[in-house]
């Protein structure tokens, strides 16, 4: 049986995403994908993980925050180990100079593992992610992330949004976020083409 | 006493990168002579021998990126990311058990 056989069954077009919860087939998922040599190759050949910061992808990161008044904006490249902020806006501290975290404290994972968009109004009391140090210490509240799905069908990290308050995300935020998104995956495509 | 709140690293099944560690890392390139490249480093550092803080481990694996003994410079990455997201909680004040290894608790 498959991994994601018993996670939540989603159109790709569905709007608003179903709450993702602990179980075995979740930490089942999100281990394939993390390990997947197939994805992480495709992140290496795309070259995600060059130093220099992609000023197209920065700015998408910079305009989502703006666009839904919160502080943070990311594209976060999931690797086996850790999270790699290919472009950020409104990071600060130690977060900014290191350009990630281990992955274990992703909320983007959760996104590339089910490839739907990965919500939380309140990191506080979501099971998930209630623990995770970027809660307990950073004060993350609010996430919203879409999984960044390449043309070749591999998840390769999160667009996301994130803010410090308690919030909701309706259809229409989803609906923009995942046009953000898909804009960033293009960029993040035509390194391929280039 | 009160019994101190639960570790969020240990509940996420972490610990905090340690020597043991980047001599495993370093031993899929220099294979039985990592001990060793760990030790140089430690001297270009101008780390003493002994039981390295958080701190020390990151100026001694700077040293070993320095050196070029990484296996790639992903891995370099990776290390540092997870060394300073630890050495970040301990600066932050987090309990120490979340941010040392369990040996060093």
């Amino acid at each position: 049986m498959s991994a994601h056989a018993t996670l939540p069954a989603r159109g790709p077009r569905a709007a608003t995403p179903a709450a993702v919860e602990p179980s075995a087939a979740l930490d089942a998922a999100v281990e394939a994908a993390l390990h997947d040599q197939a994805r992480l190759r495709e992140i290496h050949d795309l070259g995600l993980l060059s130093e220099e910061v992609d000023a197209i992808l920065q700015a998408e990161a910079r305009e989502a925050a703006e666009h839904f008044g919160l502080p943070i904006g990311l594209v976060s490249v999931v690797l086996d180990d850790t999270q790699y902020f290919a472009a950020q806006h409104g990071l600060g501290d130690w977060l900014a100079e290191q350009r990630g975290t281990p992955v274990e404290w992703s909320f983007c994972r959760f996104a590339v593992a089910t490839k739907e968009a990965f919500v939380v109004e309140n990191a506080a009391e979501h099971a998930l992610v209630r623990d995770n140090p970027l809660t307990e210490f950073e004060g993350i509240r609010c996430y919203a992330g879409i999984p960044m799905v390449s043309s070749r069908g591999h998840a390769l990290g999160s667009f996301c949004v994130i803010g410090p308050t308690e919030r909701s995300f309706s259809a229409d935020d989803m609906a923009e976020l995942r046009r953000r998104a898909a804009r960033a995956v293009a960029r993040i495509e035509a390194r391929r083409a280039g | 006493m009160t019994a101190p709140r639960p570790s969020a690293a240990a509940a996420y099944g972490l610990a905090a990168p340690t020597e043991a560690d980047l001599v495993a890392l370093l031993s899929k390139t220099a294979g039985a002579d990592a001990a060793g490249v760990v030790r140089q480093a430690r001297s270009a550092a101008g780390v003493p021998p002994g039981p390295l803080s958080l701190d020390a481990l990151e100026k001694v694996t700077r040293a070993v990126v320095a050196a070029g003994a990484f296996p790639t410079t992903v891995s370099a990455r990776s290390f540092l990311v997870r060394l300073g997201s630890f050495r970040a909680l301990a600066h932050k004040g987090a309990p120490r058990s979340t941010y040392l290894s369990p040996a060093a608790v």
